[in-house]
């Protein structure tokens, strides 16, 4: 060990040197502790044995400036006295000596103290060596969890992009809302026309929320776009079209279940066509919330009763197209469950007939207005709100 | 999670003592059940009666625990209302899944 010894005696130092320095020990000499505070600034010593009274400056001050310095290693303090009583020892103790020896100085018990020493040291030393690995680790996983959130960043900004910006089709106008619980979420829409008559549209909720349910919304987005498999088994028409929201749902369901590994993830949706010609509505309903129609005749908005097996669960599941008249003037509401999990002023989730009660009034607006407005009403975008699911709302109208 | 078990008959009792059914624990819920599963108790009642809210990642636990189960023993919902209930009816679970009112209903039905 590199030993600083500190007493104002000369023939003490000389003493404790030479039993040191037998001992294997490598020796400084200091006689006050002054002197001994600028030496342990230059050197690094493990041990310091310390005289208590000394001119300039005494041991248990030397003790206080060591241990506030807080060097980036440990020092063993041992403090000599030639004073007795418990006093003593409590105020070097609370000075930060770590051991006390007396004068005069008997070279075996000195021994035993130092190797006393040396264990309190070891251990400090494979502390020093853990605390420096965990902040490497530390500074790893920070790495890695900044290049993450970067990725997700960038991933939420081209989730959003897949998202379909054109409103306007003929006589169909759709307007919607879409908020991802983390950065990215399971949620997604799209809507697109088949032909000038019909507007195919779905809205999908993958189960879970982050990296894998917005991975598997994103594969849906291209198994359902107007080029895939799916798709294209059929030319549709008036006629096939009334069944076809649900023989793509069994499809859809089909392949999850014998081409897709899913994990233990699975989607409810709404999905279906609206025929612009004979003012049809046909949608299948698999697990996902019962949407709203407002119909322009009675000028009421109902919620549609209706129930399905979600897709991916359970193979070789049965679905049924629902139809229903849609005259010019009508407008379809599609919502994720995420809407039903935001909690009013008084902590209690929002309901479909709270969420219907807001509605009801806006029917006769626009409906990038009425989103507008129930966005403010149920504070969607303000930031300060953890919102605990994905948010996706959709709006059909046939002007 | 909270889960506390006890046998009546051939069945295992497992009460899902937490108001909240999500994500934070479907996992550990899978894990629990499926102990059950592996250690021999194949005929499971599950009591649903103090969850106030069940998201779709637990929905999908429970599907994946009622195939785990498959032909060689049961798994009895009991005890879903309110908001729960309504997921299972909106979903057709209630069509997949044997379901009672109470964990009395659903060993006496089993009896009967």
């Amino acid at each position: 060990m590199n030993i600083l010894v500190v007493d104002d005696a000369r023939d003490m130092q000389l003493i404790l040197r030479r039993i040191l320095t037998l001992m294997g020990h490598q020796v400084m000499l200091a006689e006050n502790g002054e002197t001994a505070w600028q030496l342990i600034q230059q050197h690094h010593f493990q041990l310091v044995i310390s005289d208590w009274v000394m001119p300039i400056m005494d041991g248990p001050t030397l003790c206080r400036t060591v241990r506030t310095a807080e060097l980036p290693y440990y020092v063993y303090i041992i403090l000599l006295t030639g004073m007795s009583g418990k006093q003593n020892l409590i105020q070097g103790m609370e000075a930060g000596a770590d051991d006390f020896a007396t004068k005069p100085i008997v070279r075996e018990e000195l021994e035993v103290r130092l190797r006393a020493a040396q264990r309190v040291l070891d251990l400090e030393h494979s502390l020093e060596d853990k605390n420096r690995h965990l902040e490497s680790v530390n500074r790893s996983l920070s790495a890695a969890q900044q290049l993450i959130q970067s990725d997700l960043e960038r991933a939420a900004v081209l989730q959003a992009g897949v998202l379909p910006s054109q409103k306007a089709f003929g006589r169909i106008a759709v307007d919607w809302f879409f908020q991802p619980a983390q950065y990215i979420g399971g949620d997604t829409f799209n809507y697109f026309p088949i032909n000038d008559d019909l507007l195919f549209f779905y809205s999908i909720d993958v189960s879970g929320h982050g990296i894998a349910s917005a991975l598997l919304s994103m594969c849906l987005q291209t198994l359902l776009s107007a080029t895939s498999e799916l798709h294209c088994l059929e030319e549709l028409d008036a006629r096939t079209v009334a069944t076809f929201p649900s023989r793509l749902a069994e499809r859809l369901n089909h392949h999850l279940h014998y081409r897709l590994d899913t994990g233990d993830h699975y989607l409810t949706l709404i999905m279906g066509v609206v025929d612009t010609q004979l003012e049809q509505l046909y949608f299948v309903q698999a697990g996902h919330p019962q949407p709203f129609l407002y119909s322009p005749v009675t000028t009421q908005l109902e919620q549609i009763d209706c129930t399905g097996f979600p897709i991916g669960l359970l193979p070789d599941m049965e679905y049924e197209t629902i139809h229903l008249p849609f005259p010019a003037g009508s407008r379809f509401i599609l919502y994720s469950d995420g809407l039903l999990e935001l909690q009013e002023a008084n902590g209690e989730l929002i309901t479909e007939a709270m969420l219907k009660r807001c509605l009801q009034p806006l029917m006769k607006q626009p409906a990038s207005q009425v989103i507008q407005q129930l966005a403010l009403k149920l504070g969607l975008n303000s930031t300060s709100t953890e919102k605990p699911d994905d948010i996706s709302l959709l709006m059909i109208d046939l002007c | 999670m909270k889960l506390s078990t006890h046998v009546q008959g051939e069945f295992t009792v497992a009460t899902i003592g937490e108001a909240r059914m999500d994500a934070a624990i479907a996992p550990e819920l899978k894990h629990q059940i499926s102990q059950l599963l592996t250690d021999g108790s194949t005929r499971i009642v599950l009591d649903l009666s103090q969850v106030t809210f069940m998201d779709s990642s637990s929905l999908g636990t429970l599907v994946s625990l009622l195939k785990m189960v498959g032909n060689r023993g049961d798994l009895i919902i009991v005890g879903a209302k309110g908001i729960v209930a309504d997921l299972f009816k909106l979903t057709r679970m209630e069509r997949v899944f044997r379901m009672a009112d109470s964990v009395e209903a659903a060993l006496g039905a089993v009896a009967a």
